[in-house]
């Protein structure tokens, strides 16, 4: 059979296909049985006349779009399990605390990094005042005056600060993130720096007399928001580690899954972020009784690590009963996918 | 063809579960930095909406441009909104969109798992997030530069997501049939008389062109011209004569080679494209 005969016979076939890949790609589809079944048979035809194609005629161009086809139509066939089947709220009463726990040690290691960090800019600072200099902007540091901090700030708008300093947070979270392409080495300088800024604050206001205003004025948000921090650099660490150590598999295809496991634990952190922006716009700057402010933070403290703690401990429940296996199948397997099998079954 | 140009040629491919063995054409710098900039304009008009929208509506509420206070959470509201519409567009329209967004589309360009599958919302998440790195130190310099040496066309965040982003051959296709049905159709205004050949040519006449046939006639079409380069003409006699003589055409009927090779292209064509 040559080429164009081949081509005339079959096309209607095709241009069915292709009409009910349309109908069944848009939003709100509801195809019926026989619908589905039609598409799946047409689909598993058109393959078998590609590979007709693409050994009679490899080079035609009827044997290109003829693949272009059956490429969209297997998509479309094999797409289960793909987009919106997550759970988002499985994931943030359970999932999120679990993997917050599978990654500790990462978390742990960013933590210490920025309390180190911190400490050093402190120690800095307070040897030397002037080094505040070089950690902050020009002209920001001339602005710091301690003794002002606990004034009413009635020219600040705090639901605008709020947005501000929130996205400016995730923002910095979504960088160490990403600093796990740089194998980790970025975001140990992240963390260090970020320390350092606030040791050196910390420092300057020390000097003056003022430290527990300070605190006062930095915990109430800066648990939620250093706990966030921690996370998106502990994130930014394990893609860096499992880079060299990649285990049994290829090292690119293991660092295409941490990042992924790594993207699920940076976007875990938006709603702390959220959080913490809500406290910094609005209960930081208020003019509230400093003791009250460290019982604010204290209940956050309370409230984050009661969820911690809660939620891996539920999510071990669910995954033991779900797939049979837990934490004996290794960190390699991926969290997201066993999601979205519990989901379906 | 241009499209199988050998330099421009830049494949990946899977087998699907039915043993197929499928190619797919990753999509160049070019083609992605023309989506970009329409998906980036598309976003600049929204966004400008939103900033116009929030200014008209403080003024219509306070009769004035830049009330004291009490507009707070107008502003903070439209500051968040326009940070999550311009990182949201590209997730959502990617992850639910069958990866395409409007400027991907509009270039017919796809964004897939690098295993030929629909592209999930993590990849896409990730790859979105990764825009900030392509980016520097600016204008996506170097997401271009990867692209530029990367085999499979990846930016950095196509390379830590594990996706690809693949020119669909059914959208250019599309798009050069129109533009061949453009220029014949501004040639028959300016007075160019098809023959009816359609209606002439029987199966097995059909049947004499082959491949190689197409190739020459959809070429020939493609570079139809309405002022040729003086050497053209001479090859669209040839062509002209190559067709006539095969097909069994007398040549006094079809005295004119140009109105000719438009009919007889138009008569073929659905025998050869899908």
């Amino acid at each position: 059979m040559d080429t164009t005969t081949f081509i005339r016979r079959h096309k209607p076939a095709w241009a069915e296909l292709e009409g009910l890949l349309a109908q069944l790609g848009r939003r709100k589809a509801r195809p019926d049985a026989a619908q589905l079944d039609r598409f799946a048979e047409l689909y598993r035809s058109a393959s078998a006349n590609l590979a007709y194609l693409q050994t009679h005629a490899p080079a035609s161009e009827a044997a290109l779009l003829l693949g272009d086809l059956v490429s969209r139509a297997h998509n479309q066939l094999y797409a289960g399990g793909a987009a919106g089947r997550s759970k988002p709220l499985e994931f943030l009463l359970w999932g999120f605390p679990l993997l917050l726990k599978r990654r500790l040690p990462f978390i742990a290691l960013a933590g210490a990094l920025l309390l180190l960090g911190e400490l050093l800019g402190y120690m800095a600072v307070r040897d030397n005042p002037a080094a505040i200099h070089s950690l902050l902007p020009a002209g920001m540091a001339d602005r710091i005056d301690p003794a002002r901090t606990a004034d009413d700030r009635g020219d600040i708008n705090s639901a605008i600060v709020s947005a501000e300093i929130m996205t400016n947070n995730i923002r910095v979270a979504v960088l160490a993130f990403l600093s796990g392409v740089t194998l980790g080495l970025f975001t140990i300088y992240l963390m260090a720096f970020n320390g350092m800024l606030v040791g050196g604050l910390a420092a300057v206001f020390a000097q003056a007399g003022y430290s527990y205003t300070f605190w006062a004025y930095i915990l109430p948000h800066g648990v939620i928001e250093l706990a966030a921090i921690f996370i998106a650099g502990g994130s930014g660490f394990y893609m860096g580690y499992k880079f060299f150590v990649p285990g049994e598999l290829p090292r690119g295809i293991v660092f295409v899954q941490a990042a992924k496991e790594s993207a699920l634990l940076l976007l875990g952190t938006i709603p702390l972020f959220v959080i913490a922006g809500l406290i910094e716009g609005y209960i930081t700057p208020a003019s509230l009784p400093l003791e009250l402010k460290y019982g604010v933070a204290g209940l956050t403290l309370a409230a984050f690590a009661a969820y911690c703690v809660y939620g891996a401990k539920r999510g071990e429940r669910e995954q033991g009963g779900g797939s049979g296996g837990g934490d004996a199948r290794g960190s390699l397997s991926l969290p997201a996918s066993r999601f979205r099998k519990e989901g379906r079954s | 063809m241009t499209m199988r140009d050998p330099y421009s040629e830049r494949q990946t491919t899977f087998v699907t579960p039915e043993q197929v063995r499928l190619q797919l054409r990753t999509a160049g710098l070019g083609s992605r930095a023309i989506a970009h900039l329409i998906d980036a304009l598309l976003l600049l008009a929204a966004s400008a909406l939103v900033v116009f929208g929030t200014a008209g509506s403080i003024y219509l509420l306070s009769s004035s441009w830049f009330p004291n206070d009490g507009y707070d959470y107008l502003f903070a509201g439209m500051f968040l909104l326009l940070i999550v519409m311009n990182v949201g567009y590209f997730i959502v329209m990617e992850a639910y969109r069958g990866g395409q967004t409007f400027g991907k589309k509009a270039m017919g360009l796809r964004v897939l798992q690098a295993s030929g599958q629909s592209a999930t919302i993590l990849p896409v998440v990730i790859r979105n997030l990764f825009r900030l790195l392509d980016f520097l130190p600016m204008g996506y310099f170097a997401g271009s530069t990867a692209i530029f040496f990367s085999r499979a066309d990846k930016r950095f965040g196509d390379m830590v997501a594990g996706t690809i982003v693949v020119a669909e051959a059914t959208a250019e296709q599309r798009k050069r049939r129109a533009r061949i049905d453009k220029r014949i159709a501004r040639l028959q205004a300016k007075g160019l008389l098809l023959p009816d050949l359609a209606g002439e040519l029987g199966e097995p006449e059909r049947a004499l062109l082959d491949e190689r046939d197409w190739q020459l006639l959809s070429g020939w079409a493609e570079r139809l011209d309405p002022k040729p380069p003086v050497g053209a003409q001479g090859l669209e006699q040839r062509i002209w004569l190559h067709f006539t003589e095969k097909l069994g055409h007398s040549r006094a009927a079809y005295p004119d080679s140009r109105p000719y090779l438009a009919a007889l292209y138009l008569a073929v064509r659905e025998d050869w494209e899908l």
